[in-house]
């Protein structure tokens, strides 16, 4: 599709007036053109226009009471067995976390090109980016924030593809050497330690045990921990 | 006549949608009470039936609760985004029903029955104005396109308007739309 051609259907796609053919056509643009988007929503602006001319009207009471069930039951199907107030956020894909993880991993395998031993720390590198890509790639992999317990401050994400590998990311920097991150995952209200679980690194690529409902990070001694000492983070997750 | 009562502090529609982020269910609930009327409104435009209209409330509200993480103030107004979002709603749910209702007047919309909501008067007035400033036709291809959940050709081939006067038409009717605000 051309500018013009863009140009010429943007009005009516905000609309929603076009057919879909038309419609897949202008997705495409917008996704291949990224600065078309301000356009868009430009347009989109215009659009709300139409909506806020209709004089509101009051709905039955009795659907606020439905809705308010209706969240109720949402909640309890992620549930959680921690407090409510640690947990937040929902998935969603973040193309800046995929590339600055990707960055971040090139960034060290260029610093360890050279012998023998660095050649085979590149290559398993180059598996764990290839790994974490794929799951980073996928359409059906999941995002939850990682939060501090008792705030809402956000310390990293942790991701899951549906073959339940998972990839925790955090932004809670490098701990001195006598300590090293673990990751735990949540069953039935007792936290357990998640295999080869410890890393000193930001992130850690591993396989999200068979009912797990949340997972978390602590700060353990250098060798790991059978309880969790001080927690970090904790991410719910709603699979 | 009595003084308009301001409330002090008031959060801000990006403010709810953040907190509902956190699943603060009290965050939504205020965001309800705020536009579930021209939420409703919207859908009962287009769809006609009260029923229809209320599940396409309920559903709008949960894709709220469920995708509230998903808003970026950076790309435009909170309200927009839940106005469309409730537009895709309500015509998803128009043409999966196939129903068209003829009578404008069933609703009482266009009679100017319904009650207004406080917080969005002003709004609504503004809306108004600026709609009835484009020429007629122009606003009869807008709303055709918009509340009758139309597609280009559908418009064409009822009001025997070409194609490419259609596409125009609604460009430069957003446009003006558009311009009315920022001006």
């Amino acid at each position: 599709m051309t500018e013009v051609e863009f140009q010429e259907r943007i009005a009516l796609y905000a609309l929603g007036s076009l057919e879909p053919n038309e419609a897949a056509r202008v997705e495409l643009y917008l996704k291949n053109n990224p600065t078309a988007h301000a356009t868009y929503l430009w347009y989109l602006e215009s659009v709300a226009v139409l909506a806020q001319a209709v004089p509101s009207q009051t709905p039955n009471p009795s659907i606020k009471a439905a809705l308010k069930k209706r969240i109720r039951a949402l909640n309890q199907q992620k549930l959680s067995f921690l407090p409510m107030h640690w947990f937040g956020g929902f998935g969603r894909k973040l193309e800046f976390a995929r590339l600055l993880l990707l960055g971040l991993l090139v960034a060290v395998i260029g610093l360890l090109f050279g012998t023998d031993q660095q050649q085979q720390t590149i290559a398993s590198l180059h598996l764990e980016m290839r790994n974490i890509e794929q799951l980073l790639g996928s359409q059906q992999t999941l995002s939850f924030w990682l939060q501090a317990p008792g705030s809402s401050a956000v310390v990293g994400q942790v991701f899951v593809s549906p073959e339940k590998k998972l990839l925790l990311s955090h932004s809670m920097g490098i701990l001195p050497k006598q300590k090293t991150w673990q990751a735990w995952y949540f069953k039935a209200g007792v936290a357990k330690p998640i295999s080869l679980g410890t890393t000193s690194k930001a992130h850690l690529m591993i396989r999200l045990p068979d009912g797990a409902t949340a997972v978390a990070v602590s700060e353990e001694p250098v060798g790991g921990s059978v309880q969790p000492t001080v927690v970090r983070g904790i991410a719910q997750l709603s699979l | 006549m009595p003084a308009k009562t301001f409330v002090v502090n008031e959060p801000s529609d990006e403010q709810l949608l953040a907190q509902i982020a956190l699943t603060h269910e009290s965050a939504l609930e205020l965001l309800y009470d705020r536009y579930s009327g021209a939420v409703y409104a919207l859908a009962r435009k287009i769809l006609r039936s009260p029923r229809d209209a209320e599940e396409v409330l309920q559903d709008v509200f949960v894709r709220i609760w469920q995708r509230a993480d998903e808003y970026d103030a950076l790309k435009g107004k909170a309200l927009t985004w839940m106005l469309t979002i409730t537009h895709h709603m309500a015509i998803d749910l128009y043409r999966r029903n196939q129903v068209r209702h003829t009578s404008p007047l069933e609703d009482g919309l266009v009679l100017g029955l319904a009650d207004e909501a406080q917080h969005t008067s002003l709004e609504r007035l503004l809306a108004q104005t600026a709609l009835d400033k484009l020429e007629p036709s122009e606003k009869m291809v807008l709303e055709a396109l918009y509340f009758e959940g139309l597609s280009q050709s559908q418009l064409a081939g009822r009001s025997g308007i070409p194609l490419g006067t259609i596409k125009s038409k609604a460009r430069i009717a957003l446009q003006r739309l558009r311009r009315f605000f920022e001006e």
